[in-house]
C-alpha cells in the first residue's frame, strides 16, 4: 500500500515537473487556475447578494438561511453520491493498471479501496470549490471568524468520505450483480435510479413550501417547516448542526454533531470493506472485468461457412454516422454521462410541473429561466458528449488518416450526428418546459430558435477546441473533460449561451410589452430586433465556421 | 511447478477452454503455440490470477492460484502482451514501485541496473524519462527488467518478443535459457515459431481452445509424419504448426 502510495505521489510530481518545462503547459496550468479563481469569485459575489437579501428578511432571515444551509449541503451529499457512482464505474472497472495491479501479489481489498480514494476525490473536488465560497459567505454574514471556515473544511472531508462511499458501494453493487457485457443495456436502468436519487434528494427538500408558505394551514406550520432538519437520517443534516452550533458557540452540541458525522463517514468505510470483502469479492471482481474479453465467434464456432452477400456501397457520409451511432450506443462511459445529464433535465422538468404558479407574468418569466436552464444543459451536453469526440477518435486515427478519406468527411458526420443529437434534447426541453408551465405557446417559437441556434453552433465550436486541444492519453472521458480544452471550451460554450439569452430577451421582452402592457412596436423597435438579429446571425456563422475550420486544420496536422 | 488439471473457462456462452491440462515441470520452457483467439493468452490470464475458471484447478510452484492467490503471485514474473507501465513514472521509480510491492530486499537495485545496461536503457534511466515517453519496446524491457531483478521461479510471457531489437531479442532468448537451467518453470506463448524451435523443451498447440498437442518438435513432426500429412519427421516448425493447426479445424 505505502509502494502505490509513493507511487501515486511520485506520478503526481512528476506530472507537476514535465508541466513547468514547456511555457504551454506553465500557460494552460495558470489559465485553469485563474479560471479557477473566477469562478470562485463569481460564486461569491452571486452568494453574498443572494444570501444577504435573504438573510435580511424580516422575522424569517435566520430561518431561511438555514434552510438554505440544509438544503445547500444535502444537494452536495446526493452530488457528491452520483458523481463517485458514475466515477467509479471508470475507476474500478475500467482503469488501464486494473490488470497490472490484480496481477501483484496484493490483496484486492487494498486495490479496491485505493481505487474507491480515487473516486471520491474525483466525486467531491468540484463540490468542495463551490461550497468554498458558499462558506465563506455564510462566515462573514454571521460574523464568524476564520476557525468557523477551518472546521466546516475539515468536517467537509468525513461529510464527502460518506456521501462517495454510499455512491461506490451502489456502482459496485450493481456491476457485481450485472455482468459488464450487459451494463449498457442496463444504463437505463442506472439512469433511472439516478432520477429516482436526484429527485427524492431535492423532493426532500420541499422546496415549493420555501416559495407558497400560504400554502400552508398557518405561519406556525410554515415556520415549523423551516425549523425541521431536512432529512436526519442523512449526514447533511449534522454537519449543518454543527457548523449551526458552532455559530451559536455551543461547543458540546457542535462535537456531539461532529461525532455524529464521523460515524456516517466511518459507516461508509465499514460499507466499503463489506462490499469489497463480500460482495465485490475477487473472483466477482475478476469476472466483472472479463466481460471485456469476449472473444467472439470464429467461423468454426458458426458451424460452417459464413454465406459471403454484398451489400449495396454505402457513402463515407453514411458510414461515418453508422459509425457514430454504434460508437455512442455501445460506449457505457458516454452513455452513463449523457443519462446523468439528462435524468438531471428529467428531474427538473417534473419538479417545475409542481410549482405553484399562478399568474401569466410569473409563468413567462418562469418559462424564460427555463429556456436558460435548457440551453445551459444543452451546453454540458456538448461538453460531455460533442467535445471528447476528437480525443477518443485520435486513438484509431491512423485507421482514417491512412484511408483515401477527407478529413471533412469524418469531423463532418460527427458534426451532424451532435447537431441532430442536441437539438433533438433540446427542442424537448425547451418546449415541454412551457407546456407544463402554461406559458403562452406564442414564445415557444422563440425559445426553440434559441435552443437550434445554441444546438446547431456549440457541437461546432465543441469539435473545433477538442481538436485543437486533444487529449491523447486518459483513462476516462471525464478527464477529457476537465483538461485545459475543456476549461476552453466550457468558457466559450457559456459566452455563447449567454449572448444567445441576452439577444432572445429582446423579442420575448417585446412580447409582453405587447401582450400584456398592449404596446406596439415601433420602427425603432423593429430595427433594434434586426440589428440584433444580424449581428447575432453573424455571431453564430462565424463561431460555427471557426469551429469547423479550426476542427479541420488541426485534424489534417494530427501526428499519429 | 505449472498444473492445469481440466480447466474449463466460458466467456457469455463462448467456450474459451475446453479441458485444458497442462504441466511445466522445473527446468523446462513450454511454447504454447496456436492460431489467433486458440486461447493463450487465457491461458495465462488464468495462470497469475486475472481470470477464474468455470471448472478446474491450477497450480503454480505447488501453490492453489484459486485458494492461495497472494502467494502464488509472489512465484509469478509476468511478461504481458501489452506491457502497460504507469505513464508519469520514471522507469527507476516504476522498479522501486516493483520493489516495494513484492517486498525485495535492498540487492534488487544492483540487479536492476545490471538487467538495465544488458538492455541498452542504463542512459535512458538515467536521464529520468518518463515512461510515457518510451516505446513499445522500451516499455517491454522496462517490465523483463522487473521480472528478472525479483528472480520468480515462474515466468510467464505472452508474445516477449514484440518490440524488441534483434540484440535484446539474443539476450532474452539467453536469459529464458538460463532461467530453465537454473531450475524455473517457463511458459511462453509465441508466434515467433522460432524461439519455440530454438529454446523451447516442450511444444504445446492449442486451437479452438482444446490442446491438440504436447510433445516435442521430434514427436510433433512424428505425429504428423505418421497421417501422411507430407511432413517429414525433422521438417520446419512452421510446417508442422500449419498442419496441425489445420488438420485440428
Amino acid at each position: 500500500m505505502n509502494s502505490l502510495l509513493l507511487a501515486r505521489w511520485r506520478m503526481f510530481r512528476n506530472w507537476a515537473r514535465s508541466a513547468m518545462e514547456s511555457r504551454w503547459e506553465i500557460i494552460k496550468v495558470v489559465s485553469v487556475v485563474l479560471f479557477g479563481f473566477l469562478l470562485v469569485g463569481c460564486l461569491h459575489w452571486w452568494f453574498y447578494r443572494a444570501l444577504s437579501y435573504i438573510s435580511g428578511v424580516t422575522a424569517i432571515g435566520n430561518l431561511l438561511m438555514k434552510k438554505l444551509f440544509e438544503i445547500a449541503f444535502l444537494s452536495s451529499f446526493f452530488l457528491i453520491a452520483l458523481s463517485a457512482m458514475v466515477t467509479s464505474l471508470s475507476t474500478h472497472f475500467g482503469a488501464k493498471d486494473l490488470s497490472l495491479l490484480i496481477s501483484w501479489p496484493i490483496k484486492s481489498l487494498v486495490i479496491y479501496l485505493g481505487k474507491a480514494k480515487e473516486a471520491a476525490l474525483h466525486a467531491s473536488w468540484m463540490v468542495a470549490l463551490v461550497l468554498v465560497p458558499f462558506l465563506a459567505v455564510l462566515m462573514k454574514l454571521k460574523g464568524q471568524d476564520a476557525g468557523f471556515m477551518l472546521a466546516a473544511l475539515l468536517l467537509f472531508v468525513p461529510f464527502a468520505i460518506c456521501a462517495a462511499s454510499a455512491g461506490i458501494a451502489m456502482a459496485s453493487l450493481f456491476v457485481s450483480l450485472f455482468p459488464r457485457q450487459k451494463l449498457k443495456e442496463l444504463l437505463g436502468v442506472l439512469g433511472v435510479l439516478i432520477f429516482v436519487m436526484l429527485y427524492a434528494g431535492i423532493r426532500l427538500t420541499l422546496p415549493q413550501k420555501l416559495m407558497r408558505p400560504d400554502e400552508l394551514e398557518d405561519v406556525l406550520e410554515y415556520l415549523a417547516y423551516l425549523e425541521s432538519p431536512a432529512a436526519s437520517f442523512l449526514p447533511s443534516r449534522w454537519y449543518v448542526e454543527a457548523m449551526n452550533a458552532y455559530i451559536a458557540h455551543d461547543w458540546e452540541r457542535m462535537f456531539q454533531a461532529m461525532g455524529i458525522v464521523g460515524l456516517f463517514a466511518a459507516g461508509g468505510l465499514a460499507l466499503l470493506i463489506f462490499m469489497g470483502t463480500k460482495i465485490l469479492t475477487r473472483r466477482r471482481w475478476a469476472r466483472v472485468l472479463e466481460g471485456g474479453c469476449d472473444p467472439g465467434e470464429t467461423i468454426a464456432e458458426t458451424g460452417g461457412e459464413k454465406e459471403s452477400c454484398s451489400p449495396a456501397p454505402l457513402s463515407l457520409r453514411r458510414i461515418f454516422i453508422l459509425k457514430e451511432i454504434k460508437f455512442f450506443l455501445r460506449d457505457s462511459q458516454r452513455f452513463s454521462n449523457v443519462s446523468f445529464i439528462l435524468a438531471v433535465g428529467a428531474i427538473y422538468l417534473v419538479s417545475i410541473y409542481r410549482l405553484p404558479m399562478d399568474t401569466p407574468h410569473l409563468k413567462n418569466f418562469m418559462s424564460f429561466i427555463n429556456l436558460a436552464l435548457g440551453l445551459f444543459i444543452i451546453a454540458a451536453l456538448s461538453l460531455r458528449f460533442c467535445f471528447p469526440q476528437p480525443s477518443l477518435e485520435l486513438q484509431y486515427a491512423w485507421i482514417v488518416k491512412t484511408s483515401p478519406v477527407r478529413a471533412e468527411e469524418l469531423l463532418g458526420a460527427k458534426l451532424l450526428f451532435s447537431v441532430i443529437f442536441l437539438n433533438v434534447i433540446g427542442g424537448i426541453l425547451v418546449c415541454v418546459s412551457p407546456l407544463l408551465l402554461g406559458t403562452d405557446p406564442a414564445l415557444i417559437p422563440i425559445y426553440l430558435a434559441a435552443s437550434i441556434f445554441c444546438s446547431s453552433v456549440l457541437p461546432a465550436m465543441a469539435l473545433g477546441i477538442g481538436s485543437a486541444f486533444p487529449k491523447t492519453r486518459f483513462e476516462n472521458i471525464i478527464q477529457i473533460e476537465t483538461s485545459f480544452g475543456g476549461f476552453l471550451y466550457a468558457v466559450c460554450a457559456l459566452i455563447f449561451v449567454v449572448i444567445t439569452l441576452s439577444v432572445f430577451a429582446w423579442p420575448i421582452q417585446y412580447f409582453f410589452k405587447i401582450r400584456y402592457f398592449h404596446r406596439s412596436m415601433d420602427g425603432a423597435d423593429w430595427a433594434w430586433i434586426s440589428v440584433l438579429g444580424a449581428g447575432y446571425l453573424t455571431i453564430s456563422l462565424a463561431a460555427a465556421s471557426f469551429g469547423w475550420w479550426l476542427a479541420k486544420r488541426s485534424w489534417k496536422a494530427f501526428a499519429v | 511447478m505449472i498444473e492445469i488439471q481440466n480447466v474449463f473457462k466460458s466467456y457469455g456462452g463462448i467456450q474459451a477452454l475446453e479441458d485444458l491440462n497442462l504441466h511445466v515441470a522445473p527446468g523446462e520452457i513450454f511454447a504454447l503455440l496456436g492460431p489467433n483467439g486458440a486461447g493463450k493468452t487465457t491461458t495465462i490470464k488464468l495462470l497469475c490470477g486475472l481470470l477464474f475458471p468455470d471448472q478446474g484447478t491450477i497450480r503454480v510452484a505447488g501453490i492453489d492460484v484459486l485458494r492461495d492467490s497472494i502467494e502464488a503471485k509472489k512465484k509469478i514474473g509476468l511478461i504481458p502482451d501489452e506491457p502497460y507501465v504507469y505513464p508519469k513514472l520514471t522507469a527507476w521509480e516504476f522498479l522501486e514501485l516493483i520493489a516495494g510491492i513484492y517486498k525485495l530486499d535492498n540487492g534488487w537495485a544492483g540487479k536492476a541496473e545490471h538487467y538495465l545496461e544488458l538492455f541498452e536503457l542504463g542512459s535512458v534511466v538515467r536521464a529520468k524519462r518518463l515512461l510515457e515517453s518510451f516505446s513499445h519496446g522500451m516499455k517491454q524491457k522496462v517490465v523483463f527488467t522487473s521480472v528478472l531483478m525479483r528472480e520468480s521461479s515462474v515466468w510467464l510471457l505472452d508474445e516477449p518478443l514484440v518490440g524488441l531489437d534483434p540484440k535484446s531479442i539474443r539476450a532474452v532468448r539467453q536469459l529464458i535459457v538460463d532461467h530453465a537451467r537454473q531450475g524455473g518453470a517457463v511458459l511462453v506463448s509465441t508466434h515467433v515459431l522460432s524461439l519455440a524451435e530454438e529454446v523451447a523443451h516442450k511444444i504445446g498447440i492449442i486451437t479452438d481452445g482444446r490442446l491438440r498437442f504436447v510433445g516435442t518438435k521430434k514427436e510433433l513432426g512424428d505425429s504428423l509424419h505418421g497421417q501422411n500429412t507430407g511432413i517429414s519427421h525433422n521438417g520446419d516448425l512452421e510446417e508442422m504448426f500449419l498442419k496441425a493447426t489445420l488438420k485440428s479445424t
